[in-house]
């Protein structure tokens, strides 16, 4: 007994070109893909600039636009001119590195780890970066050691360990909870040693705060220009592996490899940010969310994400200054409750509309 | 043996950190044939598929793919060769179906090469023989279940391989979703392709297979055409199912009736 598999409809001979390539449902949308980020970039950097002449005008000595230019082009009040380049200026430039490392840090993790709430967070980094500055603040005080080098150290420590333990997927989330609260109890512990204005020192460190920062910008833009351009490289490798680990191998993508190297970059450039202004909230979580939501492609979009991060970070950092008349809140406080509220509105909204 | 071994399985022995799922496991799948694998829950379909594919790398034993060891291979060069749709497979968020065809390309393209009229030609026509062109711009997660599998059916088609490995392609569809995806498998089949698909109805298995493999606790009992292998005694033995088998009245295949079943003895008389 033999029988033919019955066909399906007859596809008819294959399609022939002419099929102007600039006109296919491919070409168009790789395009408005290309479009949309771009114009997103382009707005968002629009609004950093506003931002930032904005931020250099006001302060506790308010600036008239028209006092500004001459003190940039070189000459003006040498008063307006310390305050300019030693104090507004290094800040406004460290918010924008400091918001562009933990936005692309953030785009790569959450593609990196396929989940769209994942963050430096999820391999323990913020809790290591906290565990660094106490250390240094409270252990090795006294030492050539910052606080800002703590932090860095003790993140890139701890994340670094997650990695070699956890792997990928689920075992590292895992491991990542277990080593954060081994370390917030050590947290706890090296607080309760401590006197009381080192522990309100610290206190500080552990939010973030970019007051009195600027001394390392030229360091942190270095940084910035190597890592960044290596971050946009493996995102592209990431695109693919947003479809699933086994399709992403089945399509000639080394996995493990890419996911292994936009972790350690992602790493990387969450230990810049934290150097620069102690570990901030939120803005790694949702500079990526807020790309993906406005251009709406769906791929790590490291350019966009480090972009808006930046405008991000500077905004709150302006609203951190003015919020409580006379008194600066760190920075991170901001983001938290900012992007606190922003994450309860996202998963509010997703549950009631269904996935997306 | 007429045709030539398109894919082959040398004492191949594969399963996951310690555990060894298939044990010397040695197969020819013909050229050009459609194949179906069957057999129970976790027999090892899915990995013996993944091990082809190259997902997963044997313990011991060797693959041989179109006269060459798969380990010759350069990775784009054997995404060009044989193509995965696996199984379960979750959409990613915010994806739309154009997006995800676009990236059924990736073997073809090197690093830095742009879109070529070749790449737009196999989308559009990944996108036309599945039906898919005109949800091109939707979003995968809003999709139904069916209109979703013939999304990344498009995007293995892109991927344009003369091998294509199907896990379980018909899973969580209607009746006529599942037809559609035969059918179109079928057409595939027979414009060249060798197919080889986990399905789980055996009656289905029976209407568009060429070549059955029968997998049971990680080994291939039986290997032929559908109407050598499907016996009673063979779902007796693999599925633990008394059945009966009648030629299916639309296409003569074989097409399996499970006899009825004692009621459970807590139960009591019926
Ligand atoms: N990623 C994995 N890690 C460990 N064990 C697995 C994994 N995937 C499958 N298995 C085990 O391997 C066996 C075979 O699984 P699988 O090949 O998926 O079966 P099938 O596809 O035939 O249902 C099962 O016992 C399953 O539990
Ligand atoms: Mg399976």
């Amino acid at each position: 007994m033999t029988t033919v598999p019955p066909l399906g409809p007859a596809l008819g001979p294959p399609l022939r070109p002419p099929l102007d390539p600039a006109l296919g449902p491919g070409r168009r949308t790789l395009r408005r893909h290309t479009r949309r980020a771009a114009l997103t970039c382009l707005v968002v950097l629009l609004l950093s600039a506003g931002l930032a002449v904005g931020a250099l005008a006001s302060g506790r000595y308010a600036t008239p636009l028209a006092d500004l230019w001459p003190v940039l082009t070189g000459g003006g009040d040498p008063g307006l001119r310390f305050i300019l380049f030693e104090l507004r200026l290094p800040r406004i430039g460290t918010a924008l590195a400091v918001g562009a490392a933990l936005g692309a840090a953030g785009a790569l993790f959450q593609s990196a780890s396929r989940n769209p709430l994942g963050s430096p967070d999820i391999v323990g980094f913020t809790v290591g970066a906290a565990t660094g500055a106490l250390v240094v603040l409270l252990v090795l005080d006294g030492t050539p050691l910052t606080p800002a080098v703590g932090t860095a150290l003790g993140g890139t420590a701890v994340a670094a360990t997650t990695l070699l333990l956890g792997g990928t997927g689920q075992r590292l989330i895992l491991v990542g909870i277990g080593l954060c609260a081994l370390l917030t109890s050590v947290n706890a512990y090296l607080l309760t040693r401590a006197e009381v204005t080192d522990a309100q020192n610290a206190a500080v460190w552990l939010v973030g705060s970019l007051n009195g920062s600027g001394a390392h910008l030229p360091l942190l833009v270095g940084t910035l220009t190597v890592l960044l351009p290596l971050a946009v490289l493996a995102a592209r490798g990431l695109r693919l592996i947003e479809t699933g680990d086994d399709k992403a191998l089945s399509l000639g993508v080394p996995v493990r490899r890419q996911r292994r190297t936009a972790t350690a970059l992602a790493v990387a450039l969450t230990a810049v940010g934290v150097a620069g202004a102690g570990p901030v909230g939120f803005i790694a979580l949702a500079a990526p969310h807020l790309a993906r939501r406005i251009t709406r492609v769906a791929a790590p979009l490291v350019t966009t994400s480090a972009v808006l991060g930046a405008a991000l970070l500077l905004a709150a950092d302006q609203l951190a200054q003015r919020l409580v008349p006379g008194q600066q809140l760190p920075v991170g406080a901001v983001t938290g409750v900012l992007g606190g509220g922003y994450l309860a509105l996202v998963l509010a909204w997703t549950w009631r509309g269904g996935s997306r | 043996m007429s045709t030539p071994a398109a894919i082959e399985l040398d004492s191949v022995t594969v399963g996951y950190d310690r555990r060894t799922v298939c044990r010397n496991v040695s197969l020819q799948i013909a050229e050009g044939s459609f194949t179906v694998f069957i057999g129970p829950n976790g027999c090892g379909k899915s990995t013996l598929l993944r091990t082809i594919a190259r997902v997963l790398r044997p313990q011991a034993g060797r693959v041989t793919v179109l006269g060459r060891d798969v380990r010759g291979y350069g990775r784009r060069q054997y995404a060009r060769t044989v193509g995965l749709l696996p199984q379960g497979i979750e959409a990613p968020a915010g994806m739309t179906v154009t997006d995800l065809v676009v990236r059924g390309r990736h073997p073809h393209r090197s690093a830095l090469s742009r879109w070529t009229p070749q790449d737009e030609q196999a989308v559009t026509e990944a996108l036309t023989v599945t039906g898919t062109a005109e949800f091109g711009d939707r979003v995968l997660a809003e999709l139904s279940g069916g209109q979703r599998q013939r999304a990344w059916l498009a995007m293995l088609l892109a991927q344009d391989t003369p091998v294509l490995l199907l896990d379980e392609p018909t899973t969580y569809l209607d009746i006529a979703h599942q037809y559609e995806v035969l059918d179109l498998l079928a057409d595939l089949h027979a414009r060249g392709r060798t197919v080889v698909a986990v399905l789980h109805d055996l009656n289905q298995a029976a209407r568009f297979a060429t070549d059955l493999v029968v997998l049971h606790d990680g080994s291939v009992t039986d290997t032929g055409h559908p109407s050598t292998v499907l016996t009673p005694n063979l779902v007796a033995d693999v599925f633990g199912l008394r059945c009966r088998i009648v030629p299916d009245p639309v296409t003569g295949t074989p097409a399996v009736f499970p006899e009825p079943t004692r009621p459970h003895p807590s139960l009591g008389p019926r």
